[in-house]
């Protein structure tokens, strides 16, 4: 992954290096066709400009650079601007020309221009194609297939057809491009018809008969499968018979996985029918693999593998169990409990993941029922599960629970409330969030129940009111703790009441309500925080910092970023607020930005001066214009004059 | 995690819209002789075998993610580079013992049957065309991103992994990373409401054409570059290249909103449930592209105005709500019951931990990973069209049956790079 510096390290490169070649791509390729045509033909023009003209007759050629760019062709190095130019033009003129080419290049000059034949699917090249099949250059007869298995008629695969069988014949390396030229020819045709089918039966026979990769014959049946009912009937047949003819030589093994992959591209009730029919017949190795596949369908909400979660065999008990974790009912609860505290750590995870996610109607409430009698580490696992699940059905157990004897089932207790509960027991939360518990453990635990559960709270607004009455009867410490809470509600109430108490005459209100503000999680305190950074208030550089805060992480328009860091600056004073206000200024890559920078590059703090210098040649790549030329000029002047002095 | 999409039948997508109504379950598979065995389940231990193709920076990282799962056994390495071809096969013999085998010409180690995987982390210019000749050969493959350089690379892309139906990741590993999962969650399960605008984080698009001085080329057992060329136009040779320094070059580099757009943009299309479809209006500014869904949607490409939450950021804005994300793992929202959904999310963005676990559990399943073929194909496309519509400076209406633009035939052109020789997809 590029990072954002290294790429704005690459743009200052390549804007050098662009500088040190002699002549400018750009400036060439902007020249219209006539002109480009010319740069091509003229003996006087560099290898460089004429591949830059024939790239750009890509978009800008017509018939009439034909011959220029047919001109090119032969050369190994200029073949492929050519075939820029050609392609992009791709008019039956100009695929003529390309034809008429193959006639006398060779090497990889002629398997370029074979390419860009199979591109550009040009079916009267057929005839030509089908002989440089027979050529003896491998590369040239995968060219050829290549471009005739993208034509794809009947010509094509008539020629392909008779070359992929003397590879075979004569073992070649490339009769699996020959093959997957069938296969893209047969994906020319239209879906299901009989033209496609005669491809894909005469490339099974060749699997069958063990004359193809197998890789290549389960990619046949995946290709073909879904489409085709009566190879899916084929396939069914195959995966489950006692034993298969002699003359095909792929296995009941390869037919019964091949026959798994199919059913994960086929609908419909026949496949989970025949799946769940075969289940209870065929050996416990092939149970977990049709358990795995049934899991896969989403046609499986009635199937009852319960009893599989039973079996003696454990590789089938846990593919049940999966199956369960995924489309598991009420009733699957108590077994996916059981599996959930496995000593398998990956079927607990598995069981554990499951209840976490079902969905069926019923699960909250039999989790809330175990979650009442449970203990050991099934308590344990519960309560992370119906916190989890953040369902309310729980909430009578788990308020008993949060004065359980052990201390770790309370802590568990108190974090799966505040995971799940409303309103109601908030009043509660703060009682137990806002006084010493029996460790500092569990007053931490408290504390950030309170929290989680104050910021969970739909109705934000009753949520900030219950915080701000608790406030009211409090001694200061305790203010201070719920004025944070309250601040990370956030929403208008919360602003209002954080504003009111950084504004009043408790000095520990002014403290915590200031420092609220400046951590502030959106753009709405900046008119607050800049009230205060105004005014003679204690904490105005508090409030000037958090107003820059927002200036430069917060989602801002740029102009109004701009005019943010105008207002920053004007207000500070001191060099630590300056150092960080002009950082705003990187944040905004425009031509307004950039002025602004250059009002620094001569200031007398060298890290205001050193930021502004480097947020204009950072951000230059990003801008045009003579206007950015001359700031970026400046900057680099200033650069090199205060390297200077350094 | 939820994924809305996955219930569309990845094989049906490109069939037309006669099929579209057909959609089933997503999980293709294919079943791998050597990583799932007839005879028995799929064991948790079970040896994959991984080789490599272009190893280098990210590529190392990758390589020692793979290398601390302990079903891997890295067995070979192809790079044009002799220096990181031999730093590889030691670290790699390190561990596994001797025995990993070096390649310069990759297509030497593609017809051995013994790798089950490929690691590809070449540059950007050869992510799809080695991609798509693993498949031919049968193998999976978690290929880094960007993953294609044109809209018609993409499609091929998409087509050849649905013809093989082999394992395809790309590295757009913020699939698999929790906070980003949170926010896409929070989409699905309609916390924000109806989705009105998506927001990702993207890097200015422009690029250049021009050359880097030549320089003397290095004997080819030390620097094929030839091969390092590949697919795409022939210029000299410059070691700044091979260094690393071909970004922002246009023969081998899809440009900025692609270079980070392969994350963030498809995170987008994820949480809005759009995997399997895109913006079909394409609307460029100055920085970037908004580009429109056919409901109405706005996904904004942009590279300001962020919270900073770190790169790579994504921000969803829904009706009743708003959350925004980066790579410091940290999530602001739009109120604080979003917020109090949260949970502590330890993995930075640009961790592939989750996202290689993801791929080899698919790898032994058979179903398909978090950042399949198809799904990156849309993505990239959205990427490609925004950036066309950028370097043409209007408009643009993109033909969503036919991936074609309407009525803009020089867009059109610029929808497919012809490929250099002897290489064809």
């Amino acid at each position: 992954m590029l990072r954002k510096s290294l790429w704005v390290a690459l743009c200052a490169v390549l804007l050098t290096s662009s500088m040190a070649i002699a002549e400018d791509a750009a400036e060439i390729m902007a020249k219209d066709e006539d002109g480009l045509i010319a740069v091509i033909t003229s003996v006087d023009s560099t290898e460089f400009a004429k591949m830059k003209a024939a790239q750009a007759l890509a978009t800008k050629g017509t018939d009439r650079s034909i011959p220029a760019l047919v001109s090119m062709l032969p050369n190994e190095q200029m073949n492929l601007y050519a075939r820029f130019g050609l392609e992009g033009i791709g008019t039956g003129a100009c695929k003529a020309a390309m034809l008429e080419a193959t006639k006398t290049l060779k090497d990889r000059p002629l398997q370029g221009v074979i390419g860009s034949l199979g591109q550009m699917k040009y079916a009267v090249a057929v005839p030509a194609l089908a002989t440089l099949l027979q050529s003896n250059d491998i590369p040239t007869v995968n060219a050829a297939a290549g471009a005739l298995g993208r034509i794809g008629n009947d010509g094509a695969v008539t020629a392909i057809s008779k070359a992929l069988l003397k590879a075979i014949d004569k073992d070649l390396p490339n009769k699996n491009a020959l093959a997957d030229a069938m296969l893209a020819a047969a994906e020319t045709r239209p879906v299901g018809s009989d033209d496609a089918k005669e491809i894909y039966q005469s490339l099974i026979e060749l699997c069958t008969q063990g004359k193809l990769p197998e890789f290549f014959a389960y990619a046949i049946i995946e290709s073909v499968g879904a489409n085709y009912a009566d190879l899916q009937d084929e396939v069914l047949k195959a995966a489950f018979v006692e034993k298969i003819p002699e003359d095909v030589k792929l296995s009941q093994a390869f037919f019964f996985k091949a026959m798994l992959a199919l059913s994960r591209n086929c609908d419909g009730e026949r496949w989970t029918k025949t799946f769940v029919e075969q289940l209870p017949k065929v050996t416990p190795e092939k149970q977990v693999l049709l358990l795995e596949a049934l899991r896969d369908r989403k046609d499986v909400a009635d199937l009852d593998v319960i009893a599989y979660s039973k079996s003696e065999n454990p590789a089938v008990a846990t593919a049940a169990i999966k199956f369960l974790a995924t489309h598991g009912k009420a009733n699957a609860v108590a077994i996916l409990l059981d599996a959930a505290v496995s000593e398998d750590a990956s079927v607990a995870s598995f069981a554990q993941e499951g209840l976490a996610k079902l969905t069926a109607d019923g699960v909250d409430a039999e989790l809330a029922k175990a979650l009442a009698t449970a203990d050991g580490k099934k308590l344990s696992v519960l309560l992370d599960l119906v916190g989890t699940r953040g369902s309310s059905d729980a909430i009578d157990t788990l308020l008993k629970l949060i004065d359980h004897e052990d201390v770790a089932i309370r802590i568990a207790a108190t974090k799966a409330l505040a995971a799940t509960c409303g309103l109601d027991q908030l009043d509660m939360l703060i009682t137990r969030g806002t006084k010493p518990a029996a460790s500092d453990e569990e007053t931490k635990v408290a504390q950030d129940a309170l929290t989680t559960a104050a910021i969970r709270q739909e109705n934000t607004t009753a949520c900030v009111e219950k915080l701000a009455a608790a406030m009211e009867s409090a001694d200061d410490a305790v203010k201070s703790q719920l004025l944070t809470v309250i601040g990370k509600v956030a929403g208008p109430k919360a602003l209002e009441v954080v504003v009111a108490a950084a504004n009043s005459d408790n000095a520990m209100l002014k403290d915590a309500g200031t420092r609220v503000l400046g951590e502030w999680p959106s753009v709405d305190a900046g008119d607050a925080l800049l009230a205060i950074a105004k005014s003679d208030h204690q904490y105005k550089t508090r409030a000037l910092r958090g107003y820059i805060r927002i200036a430069r992480q917060m989602a801002v328009l740029d102009d109004a970023r701009l005019a943010m860091f105008r207002t920053a600056m004007e207000l500070s004073t001191r060099p630590e607020e300056r150092q960080i206000a002009i950082e705003i200024l990187k944040r905004i890559p425009t031509i307004d930005a950039f002025r602004a920078s250059a009002e620094y590059f001569d200031d007398a703090d060298a890290v205001v001066r050193d930021s502004a210098i480097s947020n204009v040649i950072s951000n230059a790549w990003k801008l045009g214009g003579d206007e950015t030329r001359d700031i970026v000029q400046k900057a680099n002047e200033a650069k090199a004059k205060y390297a200077e002095q350094k | 995690m939820a994924d809305c999409r996955t219930i569309q039948n990845r094989r049906r997508f490109l069939r037309g819209a006669a099929l579209a109504s057909t959609a089933v379950i997503a999980a293709p598979t294919l079943m791998n002789g050597r990583t799932l065995g007839f005879d028995g389940q799929v064991a948790a231990n079970e040896r994959i075998t991984l080789a490599g193709f272009g190893i280098g920076g990210r590529g190392g990282y990758d390589l020692g993610v793979f290398m601390e799962q302990p079903e891997i056994q890295f067995v070979a390495i192809a790079d044009i580079r002799k220096d990181r071809r031999e730093g590889v096969r030691q670290r790699t013999e390190e561990k596994y013992g001797p025995g990993v085998d070096m390649y310069r010409d990759f297509r030497e180690m593609l017809p051995r049957t013994d790798i089950d995987c490929l690691l590809i982390a070449t540059g950007d210019r050869w992510h799809a065309m080695a991609s798509m000749m693993a498949a031919r050969a049968g193998k999976d493959v978690y290929c880094e991103k960007p993953c294609t350089m044109t809209i018609a690379e993409s499609l091929a892309m998409e087509t050849l992994y649905q013809r093989y139906g082999r394992v395809y990741q790309a590295g757009t590993q913020r699939r698999s990373v929790a906070n980003f999962q949170f926010a896409t969650e929070l989409c699905h399960s309609g916390k924000l409401g109806k989705l009105k605008t998506v927001h990702a984080n993207t890097l200015h698009p422009a690029v250049t054409h021009d050359w880097k001085p030549a320089q003397e080329q290095p004997p080819i057992d030390e620097v094929d570059w030839d091969m390092w060329l590949g697919p795409c136009p022939w210029r000299p040779y410059n070691k700044e290249y091979i260094d690393g320094g071909w970004r922002g070059f246009f023969d081998f580099h899809g440009g900025g909103i692609l270079e980070w757009g392969s994350h963030t943009v498809d995170q987008c299309n994820w949480a809005a449930c759009n995997d399997s479809t895109l913006p079909y209006l394409y609307e460029p500014n100055e920085r970037g592209c908004v580009a429109t869904y056919k409901d109405g949607l706005k996904l904004v490409m942009r590279d300001s105005g962020w919270m900073g939450l770190g790169t790579c950021s994504v921000r969803y804005e829904g009706e009743d709500g708003w959350v925004e994300t980066g790579d410091s793992g940290r999530l602001e929202f739009g109120s604080s019951k979003l917020r109090s959904e949260q949970r502590a999310y330890s993995e930075e963005g640009t961790s592939a931990n989750s996202h290689v676990r993801n791929f080899l559990d698919a790898v032994k399943t058979r179903r398909q990973a978090h950042s399949r073929a198809d799904i990156v194909a849309r993505s990239h496309i959205i990427c490609h069209a925004a950036y066309i519509a950028w370097q043409l400076k209007r408009p643009l209406e993109l033909d969503l049956e036919k991936y074609t633009f309407v009525g803009d035939e020089e867009a059109n052109r610029m929808i497919s790079r012809p490929i250099r020789e002897p290489w064809y997809i």
